[in-house]
């Protein structure tokens, strides 16, 4: 378990310099940005981002991406606490008892519990990172197409088990995402499908443009449909010895602390996701803690739970990501796509044969937390007022910023009006509640699940069978269809108890 | 107040629009699969097998979700997806956008969104003119110097580029 301290120690010689550690301050400051501003949450402002990573080498571009990765989710509890606007969807929870908090006065001391908490989450996700990582890569080893196929099927399986919301809307969002994986060219046969004789489809649908519409311009309308000047800000001044004196409350939490931990840890390993998480461990607070009653009202123990689970999952999703090449949040997705522009491929060999990323990226994400910790305490204040400027000049602004980031993904005009589109049909899943992280995650592992499965079905000669052929794939798959089946079956209970009260 | 809440379009509407929208993809997905093999070859399956059950899978699953719009409809039909205000204000967003596009692939990005800037900021949100030329101005100034020197990205000219000699 400690073998990988001096692999850890390279990482961490490798990430302290100037040059890495500023890049590190731009990520988390842009980050905190993006997590502030709505239209631009994490998996977008990543996304924007990319493009100019493709001429860096690949070890800064990962700590500029992941920091404002970080950054954001910091970010997005700040408008969450103040202005009672989660800027992720993973700190909606935060504002269930942040918002009261700030409301009664108490903005310091909820702005600064929620970072601790987020900073004890990121670290205990790190280090469960750093303590697992040779375990991980020794389980991914034993992987073929076929446990791959269905450890895809699970990721996608315990979105429509666990995402919440209508199981049924889940599983088209997926079959969109992974219709819209195949267009272009057949991994498979080299052959052109699905363009309809549309050249500038034989590029395929870039994941980055997706997400700038569907993230950036959708979430744009569904602001600009409300009138202006709705948002309900609360005094932003920190007082440096608020601060302090909620600091050192922090030990009282310690249960609810590595209670929300542990469950960050799980969902983050798990396919499972941050948003997931943070209601997960909210509940679970609520029910089981002394204080879960007063959850709701301004809770401090409510901010903890949903705030530490979220960061550790959110960082342990890294895991997943580099061993198996299956993130579990819609932005390990795009850093997924990323990683395979820079020429880099996921899995177990990765590891082996660029430690110097898989460790330079860990080592980073101790000290970007730290950075991160600090960043976000010292700059609400900014925020704050950014925040309130103008959303006629901001709202523009960001559109523009949407438009300069299709166009540098792949400098084709047709990407400007893909985005267009995009945003449209993000605007109405949205609207209508149909998930749009699965339809993420479902474009990135398209053609690796469609690859996954024809290889099987290559190796096991057309039989369905190889799933079940020995244990590892056989229960993974198995549990990825109870997952499939527990709407169904839960629907089907509800129905059968009616019948029975009546 | 009234404006505000007299309703454009039902959720009940939409939910189906989208449902058919849905179903109508599955279609094109299933057309574009069959200009290939849907089934076996030689080395498994081929490259529409795939896109074919995907299709099918997108046409049952919003079958789905009309059947469950039709049996909500009540409901659904009495839940507002859009006011009339809230309708305009999206559409305000909207056309300046569609329009932004149009604009910036003849006339390249720097340009068109100077002029975008200029008209959101100037006309429709009412900002004072120096604080208009300031943002409409001042961004693509500042996206040039830090695309075109910084980045070495460069982004997507038009003819007053070219009658500058960028190119």
């Amino acid at each position: 378990m400690f073998d990988n301290l001096p692999l850890l120690m390279n990482g961490f010689a490798l990430v302290v310099s100037p040059y890495n550690i500023l890049l590190m301050i731009l990520g988390v400051f842009l980050g905190i940005l993006v997590g502030v501003l709505p239209g631009l949450g994490a998996p977008n402002g990543v996304t924007l981002l990319m493009p100019l990573t493709f001429s860096m080498n690949p070890v800064s571009a990962i700590i500029l991406l992941t920091s404002m990765y970080w950054g954001a989710l910091y970010g997005g509890s700040t408008t969450s606490i103040l202005f009672n606007i989660p800027g992720e969807p993973s700190s909606v929870a935060t504002t269930f008892d942040g918002h009261p908090m700030a409301k009664k006065g108490r903005a310091t001391e909820a702005l600064t519990t929620a970072f601790l908490s987020s900073g004890f989450g990121a670290l205990f996700g790190v280090v469960m990172v750093t303590l697992l990582s040779s375990w991980a890569t020794r389980f991914a080893l034993r992987f073929s197409p076929v446990e791959y196929f269905t450890v895809f099927m699970l990721a996608f399986g315990s979105f429509v088990a666990f995402g919440g919301g209508s199981a049924i809307k889940t599983i088209v969002s997926i079959g969109l995402g992974l219709s819209w994986a195949a267009i272009g060219m057949d991994t498979v046969s080299g052959s052109m499908r699905l363009t309809y004789g549309i050249i500038d489809l034989s590029r395929g649908i870039s994941l980055l443009v997706v997400v700038i519409g569907t993230y950036g311009i959708a979430e744009l309308c569904q602001t600009m449909q409300e009138p202006a000047g709705t948002v309900e800000p609360v005094a932003s001044k920190l007082s440096p010895r608020e601060v302090i004196r909620a600091a050192l409350a922090m030990p009282r939490y310690w249960v609810a602390l590595l209670r929300s931990a542990c469950i960050g840890v799980w969902m983050g390993i798990t396919p499972g996701g941050p948003t997931a998480s943070t209601f997960m461990s909210y509940g679970v607070g609520r029910r089981f803690s002394k204080a879960g009653a007063r959850f709701g009202t301004g809770e401090p123990e409510g901010l903890v739970s949903s705030e530490v689970s979220d960061q550790a999952a959110g960082t342990t999703a890294m895991l997943p990501m580099l061993a198996l090449g299956l993130p579990s949040s819609a932005t390990a997705a795009v850093l997924l796509g990323g990683l395979m522009i820079w020429g880099l491929t996921p899995g177990p060999s990765l590891f082996a044969e660029r430690p110097d990323f898989v460790w330079g990226l860990i080592a980073s994400m101790y000290v970007s937390n730290v950075v991160c910790v600090i960043m976000v305490l010292t700059t609400v204040p900014l925020f704050a007022a950014i925040l309130r400027a103008p959303f006629t000049i901001i709202g523009p602004l960001i559109v523009v910023v949407c438009l300069v980031g299709a166009w540098t993904v792949g400098s084709a005009p047709i990407d400007l009006w893909l985005m267009l589109l995009f945003g449209a049909i993000g605007y109405f899943m949205s609207r209508l509640r149909y998930p749009l992280a699965p339809l993420v995650l479902a474009m990135v592992l398209g053609d690796r699940t469609e690859d996954a499965f024809r290889q099987s079905m290559i190796l096991s000669h057309g039989s369905l069978a190889v799933f079940w052929a020995n244990p590892l794939a056989g229960s993974i798959i198995t549990v990825a269809l109870l997952c499939f089946a527990v709407p169904g079956l839960t629907a089907l209970w509800r129905l059968a108890r009616r019948r029975m009260m009546n | 107040m009234e404006q505000e809440k007299r309703p454009l379009v039902s959720s009940f509407a939409i939910e189906a629009a989208f449902a058919l929208a849905v179903g109508l993809f599955g279609a094109l997905i299933i057309k574009g699969a069959l200009e290939f093999n849907t089934g076996w070859g030689d080395i498994g399956p081929e490259a529409g097998y795939f896109p074919f059950r995907l299709g099918i899978l997108l046409i049952l699953a919003s079958l789905v979700n009309l059947g469950w719009a039709f049996s909500r409809r009540k409901k659904l039909a009495a839940d507002t997806f859009l006011t009339r205000a809230q309708g305009r204000r999206v559409v305000a967003f909207a056309i300046p956008v569609v329009v932004l596009i149009g604009v910036t692939v003849v006339l390249g990005l720097y340009v068109g969104m100077a002029l975008y800037l200029l008209f959101m900021v100037g006309l429709v949100g009412r900002h004072r003119m120096w604080v208009t030329l300031t943002v409409a101005i001042g961004t693509p100034v500042i996206l040039f110097v830090l695309f075109e020197y910084v980045f070495l990205t460069p982004l997507l000219k038009g003819p007053l580029e070219h009658w500058l000699g960028w190119y």
